[in-house]
């Protein structure tokens, strides 16, 4: 173990690495260096070192596929105690991606949100706050409609039957009542579908740096149209394209503009 | 006069001096006289007006024949932003306590190097031997590399004939080295991120590897498990309730759901017997084409044994007839959901037949 930690203490762990590591190797490690830095809270100098080493190596594990909601929250504690606020809310996103019902990572990225050096004044302040289309997927999980559905088609079958069995049109109705419930489910469902399909033609950028938003094309150095004044890091922004190692970007509000390809995270780019 | 320390310094003004007063042309000689007697050792010691050939800087009053400067310089390694302390030592004075401190500010060898204070050095005692200037002395940057030459002047009043009476004597430089200066320590800052940040699942759970999504296999099982089950349950209740099938097939039949219905409905009614007479012989009408005046339960009974409804049956639906009758009309001893029963089953017998 002593040899891990000191693989881990010089060199971040990457996919070279780290091969030759297990799984459960990682984890120790990673959580080891967690304790190490909640126990060295008191200096920040030293703590966070200790929670960026954390956070590589669950970054790791998630690399490996063990993709779940307590390893996201452990993720983001990770990198907001190490300084990178950008990676936690990083880290939130991708884990909602494939939990988006778990509630606590929701209450997780709201928290991280609220970390974020928003402006106070300007238009920019309420430019860049992200807001929150809520569907039914982030309260239901898959395997919970799964079994809503599975039970409303049992009931809405064992109507029709006792409807045939008896001429009694009560049981008629509570067929047609649950086929309706059903398809009322299907219909809150194909609506998420569609969101997510939507957020996903968009991928979702987090700022890394404090960083102008520039308008538009210029010619001179001279002149540089920007939005005033810098985007915080750790802001959300959906990216539209690329060209020359910038990327166009659009706001929560809507507007559009540039950043530097090196100034912001891309979420999720495994997934 | 004597060598008065608490004296005052008296008025430059040289028409107040005893040398000035006289005239000038005795001023030479007078002059060449006083310079070895005691009166001008005593002026010079008071530091009051200058004499002839007296240097015009860096002349502090000192006085003695065998008169020596030097710096003591601590530490000579000092880093850059950091003070050293340089003394400097006269030695061989006769009037320890009336020499001046040089003024290294003024000193363009000395202001060009260092940032200069002054310390408040304690006067000489009596008897003293030696004179000690201190200063601190912080560099001014990194290329200073020495504490200057000192050029220090003093009065030699035993000087001989054809010599200097300002003889010159120097405090050597003192290389020093400035170094770098201290990284200073970052102060020590708590994280300030809330506490629940410093909580964190642990085990094995955070190696289980994504959630419970249903495929297409669970959903195609789930969309042929209702009918499958629904058709299973009909088929298991036909099988367990052969009378209630039939009871089923014969609500199919609209003049017997309608009767049925009606009878159901009986007790609700003020005269049950009466409506439940009606709705089983309402039955009948639709059911057979009995006669318009068939009413009683004999009359009733030889219609349907004209119709070749069977003689059991014939006789069972009069016999209903002739309850509802003693029900309706005779002492209370009977109640309707008896009578409601027994229609229920008349009509369900009528249809199976």
């Amino acid at each position: 173990m002593g040899s891990l930690l000191i693989l881990f203490a010089v060199s971040p762990i990457s996919s070279s690495g780290s091969a030759g590591l297990s799984d459960a190797a990682i984890l120790a490690i990673a959580e080891q260096s967690f304790a190490e830095g909640t126990a060295l809270r008191n200096d920040s100098a030293k703590a966070r070192p200790a929670f960026a080493r954390s956070a590589i190596g669950y970054d790791e594990l998630w690399q490996r596929g063990y993709r779940n909601p307590d390893l996201t929250l452990n993720r983001a504690h990770a990198h907001q105690l190490a300084g990178d606020l950008p990676g936690a809310i990083a880290a939130l996103h991708e884990g909602l991606a494939v939990a988006r019902w778990s509630r606590p990572l929701q209450v997780a990225l709201e928290d991280a949100r609220s970390a974020v050096g928003y402006p106070l004044i300007g238009d920019l302040a309420s430019q860049c706050r992200p807001t929150s289309s809520p569907t039914i997927g982030n309260r239901m999980s898959p395997a919970e409609a799964w079994s809503i559905a599975a039970l409303l088609w049992l009931l809405a079958c064992g109507g029709m039957a006792r409807f045939a069995m008896t001429r009694t049109g009560w049981w008629l109705m509570f067929a047609v009542l649950a086929m309706a419930a059903l398809v009322l489910l299907g219909g809150v469902w194909l609506q998420d579908y569609r969101q997510r399909q939507r957020e996903a033609a968009e991928p979702l950028l987090i700022v890394a740096d404090d960083v102008f938003l520039s308008k538009g094309n210029w010619n001179s150095e001279t002149y540089m149209p920007r939005l005033e004044p810098k985007l915080p890091r750790g802001v959300e922004v959906r990216a539209l394209s690329h060209r020359g190692g910038w990327v166009q970007v659009r706001l929560a509000s809507g507007i559009i503009g540039w950043l530097p390809e090196s100034a912001v995270v891309v979420v999720g780019s495994d997934l | 006069m004597k060598d008065d320390p608490g004296r005052k310094p008296q008025s430059p003004n040289k028409d107040s001096h005893p040398v000035f007063r006289s005239r000038c042309a005795w001023g030479a000689c007078l002059l060449l006289l006083l310079s070895s007697s005691s009166l001008l050792s005593q002026i010079v010691s008071q530091g009051e007006a200058p004499l002839i050939n007296q240097p015009s800087a860096n002349f502090y009053h000192a006085q003695g024949s065998a008169v020596k400067v030097s710096w003591s310089v601590e530490p000579k390694v000092v880093p850059d932003g950091g003070e050293l302390t340089a003394t400097l030592i006269i030695t061989g004075a006769t009037n320890p306590r009336r020499i001046v401190r040089p003024d290294l500010k003024k000193l363009i060898d000395f202001q060009s190097r260092f940032a200069i204070t002054d310390n408040a050095d304690p006067p000489p005692g009596e008897g003293a031997t030696e004179v000690k200037f201190s200063y601190k002395l912080r560099p001014q940057n990194r290329s200073v590399d020495k504490v200057p030459m000192l050029e220090f002047y003093f009065y030699n009043p035993a000087a001989p004939a054809g010599k200097s009476s300002f003889p010159l004597t120097t405090a050597r430089a003192v290389p020093i080295t400035v170094t770098e200066a201290p990284k200073n320590e970052p102060p020590v800052i708590p994280l300030g991120e809330p506490d629940r940040l410093f909580v964190v699942a642990t085990g094995q759970q955070l190696l289980e590897k994504g959630q419970f999504v249903p495929d297409y296999w669970l959903w195609l099982v789930v969309g042929l498990s209702g009918p499958l089950c629904a058709l299973g349950w009909f088929v298991v209740w036909q099988r367990v309730f052969p009378d209630a099938v039939r009871l089923a097939r014969m609500r199919r039949s609209r003049a017997a759901r309608r009767a049925i219905d009606a009878i159901h409905r009986a007790h609700r009614t003020s005269d049950p017997p009466a409506v439940i007479a009606v709705a089983v012989l309402g039955y009948l009408r639709t059911r057979f084409p009995f006669p318009p005046g068939a009413a009683t339960p004999s009359e009733i009974e030889s219609a349907l044994d004209e119709l070749r409804v069977s003689t059991p049956d014939c006789v069972a639906v009069a016999e209903f007839f002739r309850t509802c009758d003693a029900a309706r009309f005779a002492p209370p001893g009977d109640n309707g959901a008896s009578l409601a029963a027994d229609a229920e089953a008349l009509i369900t017998r009528l249809e199976g037949a």
